[in-house]
């Protein structure tokens, strides 16, 4: 068995309020091989975008380490040597903020090369950065508001591949752009991690994308691991409830999409806050196959089914451990 | 705004002393058969109690008024941008609180009453009046460029900067410095009017400059005693500097125009 | 007599670098109780549309031909006194932003009473307030007094949309129209705010105007949909058929565009860029975009009849040309 690229263990990230307590990410356990796309789904407070920031070092864990390539990974983004900085790199979510609007595309990818100690030659760096984005070499000495979303995004791509890291973290990449341009981001990067050999873990709540982009699922709710699974699996059998009550409210186009959904289990109740979790499972609320246990217990996560993991009282209700009231 | 930038220019030009019509006057001059009199074809503007041509007196007070604004802020804007760019970087930490605390204390005394103070210690002169000055005003730029700087600080470009190995003087000159441009212009442009204001006060009171240099200030202050009956000796240079602030308020809210529309 | 009727619209907008011809021509009509829906990507013109019917356009904007039609009546030239009992007591809007249609420093009561009141007259504080409480409830907003007495930034953002959605229940007597309304929710919120958003509406027969970028959420709300793309409507049929048989190339593209929760891989998307407004193509405005352009798109298309109860506005459906 090869070392994992990337591992959580036991991580969790409180956040203490005047309130109580917030538990963005709690007793997360997860391992991601290399060249893998992980697909980190959720809605909001699930603490998908939490964990993306761990993995940066952008937050730090209250308790739990993240290892990266076997080795534990300081917590603290300043903490870690600079070559480790460079190996995980992150595309961020709007792309209006992702570039400072007053550097044209040379000067914002001439930032990370120049840092990088390799400044010699610079300029035909950023042309070969351009090209494997699939962008015209003139844009180089265009500015942000020169570009449109989806142009600004490739070239985010470009800025996070000129350290040449080995994983990247792409915070809902594609989310705020139109259907006909994220095909084409979708595609550059599916292009580039099969040529560089990258490891994505890729955030988003958009289970139809995951579908076609992701090697492996994990679906998360108010901070825990929900359900992960490799994603075929996933989709042929989707087994927490939550899972299912998101695929039955996806938004689908066709109708051979419709009639591969699971059967509807209509979405009710509030997203409860992530202050004030409800004891036991903390989506017993909304779950239509609540049960006594659900209310008391908090499920742990089971291997259900090789390499599909499931917290959830329903599975497998005959060997299970009762972790303690 | 290009009008207000034409005034601007104006003054500018007013530099010369070769526009004014009687040079002699800036100086040591005196000419007690011209004194007094009001507004004329020779004399425009009038002539003060000892003859001088007020016009003259009035462009070459110009002079004065912009170069003390010119001292001043590149004493002050400097330093307090500098300033004000750390303390917004590092946001929540303690250097970050020291210097705003500093810049809380000067802010706190009001800036005429600070240059008074400060004027009045040493020997009244141009040169004290424009350090005088001076040190009343960087903590505002401070304040402003921290206001900017904590919030662009947190924009994604920045994380991506530091993400890549960016060292922290790049983040802040190259990253946020930039962004915060806009409004330090703003304040710069509109300032310059303030600050002659404060010089011209400072001079009022005697603490500016000396006699016999021109100033707009010391002119009201001469001309006060004369008062109703003289009236120009007082009243031009006070409309003088009226037009001078004004100027630079419009071509303020020009520049202020210049970087909003580049933002959105 | 249809309920709406927009005419070969036309709307410029004048900005810094020049006049953007954003609409160029849009035909739309609406049926009492019927549901439409105007699906396109961003800055298609699908708001500036239904801002013109509502005649919220910002003041740079300026209508340079069509009309509007509302029960009959010119929306464009009804005087300002119709055109204010029109929005308080018949047609209304929900927001893309649940926040930004709140005023954070007032209470909900506050916004909620204000409505009240002015969309009819002479009712006494009770009746506003049982009024209130009967269009939150409708809403499905649990507790209503509670909500009545909350602060915007006190409610999840679907209870906000709630919320915004009995607000204009209040006046939405007979039309609504909702712009992008789940965009900005979780997807589990979404499904529940347009389920109850349809319930709603058809129990009372409001008529409904739905715009979107999201295709999968607009199939299972409308009966009848308008694609817009570059300020032109490109075609227009029952919901099903467009979606099952779209006839439009960009129709046709732009559902093949969106990853399958089926599987399939990742898609191709449409390449190109939508054409500038300031500079559009004299012609058909996909032009630069589509497979499928001959030398007569170098004109505008009319909208041809298309597939089954469509009409797309493309030459290849005029009779005389054909896919080469």
């Amino acid at each position: 068995m090869t070392t994992p690229i990337l591992t959580g263990e036991d991580l969790r990230k409180y956040f203490p309020v005047k309130s109580g307590v917030i538990k963005a990410v709690d007793e997360l356990n997860f391992r991601m091989e290399k060249g893998e796309v992980l697909g980190v789904v959720g809605e909001s407070g699930s603490g998908k975008t939490t964990l993306g920031n761990m993995i940066m070092g952008i937050y730090q864990p209250t308790s739990g380490r993240i290892t990266f390539k076997g080795e534990s990974l300081p917590a603290r983004a300043k903490a870690r040597p600079i070559q480790l900085k460079r190996d995980i790199q992150m595309v961020f979510q709007n792309p209006a903020s992702s570039l400072n609007p007053r550097r044209s595309v040379r000067q914002a990818l001439e930032v990370p090369i120049r840092f990088g100690g390799d400044a010699d030659s610079i300029r035909d760096r950023i042309d070969q950065l351009l090209e494997v984005v699939e962008l015209p070499v003139e844009y180089a000495d265009r500015y942000p508001e020169e570009l449109g979303g989806g142009e600004k995004q490739l070239v985010a791509i470009a800025r996070a591949l000129a350290t040449n890291p080995s994983l990247i973290v792409l915070d809902e990449p594609t989310s705020s752009l139109d259907v006909s341009i994220q095909a084409k981001i979708i595609n550059v990067l599916m292009r580039l991690k099969l040529k560089l050999g990258l490891s994505y873990v890729f955030i988003t709540h958009n289970l139809s994308l995951m579908r076609n982009v992701a090697d492996r699922v994990m679906i998360m709710y108010l901070g825990k691991v929900r359900e992960v699974a490799p994603t075929e699996e996933f989709f042929r059998n989707p087994m927490h409830p939550y899972t299912r009550m998101l695929l039955s409210s996806i938004p689908v186009v066709t109708e051979a999409e419709e009639a591969a959904k699971p059967q509807k289990i209509q979405s009710v109740g509030e997203i409860a806050g992530a202050l004030n979790l409800p004891p036991g499972c903390a989506f017993h609320p909304r779950c239509p196959f609540i049960m006594d246990v659900c209310k008391k217990v908090d499920p742990p996560l089971i291997e259900v089914a090789p390499g599909h993991w499931c917290d959830c009282h329903l599975y497998p209700t005959e060997n299970r451990q009762t972790s303690g009231a | 705004m290009g009008f207000a930038a034409i005034i601007g220019i104006v003054f500018v030009a007013t530099f010369a002393p070769w526009l004014s019509p009687d040079p002699k006057s800036a100086g040591l001059y005196v000419n007690f058969a011209a004194a007094g009199q009001p507004p004329s074809s020779v004399h425009l503007f009038g002539t003060d109690e000892i003859g001088r041509d007020i016009l003259t007196r009035i462009m070459f007070g110009f002079r004065y008024s912009l170069m003390l604004m010119a001292v001043v802020l590149s004493l002050s804007v400097a330093p307090g941008v500098f300033l004000g760019l750390i303390a917004g970087y590092y946001n929540g930490r303690r250097v970050s609180s020291i210097i705003m605390r500093v810049a809380d204390v000067f802010v706190a005394v009001p800036p005429l009453l600070l240059a008074l103070s400060v004027a009045s210690v040493l020997t009244p002169s141009a040169i004290d009046a424009m350090l005088a000055v001076s040190l009343a005003w960087w903590p505002w730029y401070t304040r402003l460029v921290y206001s900017s700087a904590s919030s662009i600080r947190n924009e994604d470009f920045v994380r991506a900067a530091e993400l890549v190995g960016a060292s922290r003087w790049h983040i802040m000159f190259k990253e946020i410095l930039p962004n915060a441009l806009g409004s330090i212009l703003t304040k710069v442009t509109l300032d310059c009017g303030w600050v002659i204001l404060i010089g011209a006060a400072l001079s009022y009171v005697g603490l500016g400059a000396q006699a016999p240099t021109p100033d707009l200030g010391t002119m009201i202050a001469e001309g006060a005693t004369y008062l109703p009956s003289q009236w120009w000796i007082s009243i031009f240079p006070a409309f003088a500097i009226v037009i001078v602030i004004l100027g630079f308020n419009l071509l303020g809210d020009g520049v202020n125009d210049m970087f909003s529309a580049g933002i959105s | 007599m249809p309920l709406l009727e927009v005419k070969d619209l036309r709307v410029q907008y004048r900005v810094y670098e020049g006049v953007l011809k954003v609409l160029n021509g849009v035909n739309l009509t609406l049926e009492k109780g019927e549901k439409v829906g105007i699906i396109g990507e961003s800055a298609c013109g699908k708001t500036t549309t239904v801002k013109t019917v509502m005649r919220l356009l910002a003041s740079n904007s300026k209508v340079t031909g069509g009309e509007v039609s509302y029960a009959g009546e010119d929306v464009l030239k009804m005087p300002k006194k119709k055109l204010s009992d029109l929005r308080r007591k018949k047609m209304s809007m929900v927001f893309q932003d649940p926040s930004s249609a709140l005023n954070p420093v007032f209470t909900i009561k506050q916004q909620l009473y204000d409505i009240i009141k002015y969309s009819a007259d002479g009712l006494s504080k009770n009746e506003i307030h049982e009024r209130a409480v009967t269009y939150l409830k409708q809403a499905a907003l649990p507790e209503p007094d509670r909500i009545l007495d909350s602060y915007p930034f006190q409610l999840s953002g679907g209870m906000k949309q709630r919320v915004n959605i009995a607000m204009a229940l209040v006046s939405a007597n007979e039309l609504l129209i909702a712009d992008e309304p789940g965009t900005s929710l979780d997807v589990t919120i979404e499904d529940q705010i347009m389920r109850l958003l349809k319930k709603i509406v058809e129990e009372k027969g409001i008529s409904v105007i739905l715009i979107t970028h999201a295709l999968g959420t607009v199939k299972n709300f409308v009966d009848r949909i308008y694609v817009m793309y570059a300020g032109t409507i490109v075609e227009e049929g029952p919901t099903r058929e467009v979606f099952n048989n779209p006839q439009h190339p960009y129709t046709q593209m732009l559902i093949r565009a969106v990853p399958k929760l089926t599987g399939g891989g990742v898609p191709e998307g449409i390449l190109g860029q939508v054409p500038s407004y300031l500079t559009p193509p004299p012609g058909c405005r996909f032009i630069t975009r589509c497979p499928y352009s001959m030398d007569v798109c170098d004109h505008v298309p009319a909208m041809y009849d298309a597939g089954t109860d469509q009409r797309a506005a493309c030459f290849l459906y005029d009779g005389v040309h054909r896919r080469k």
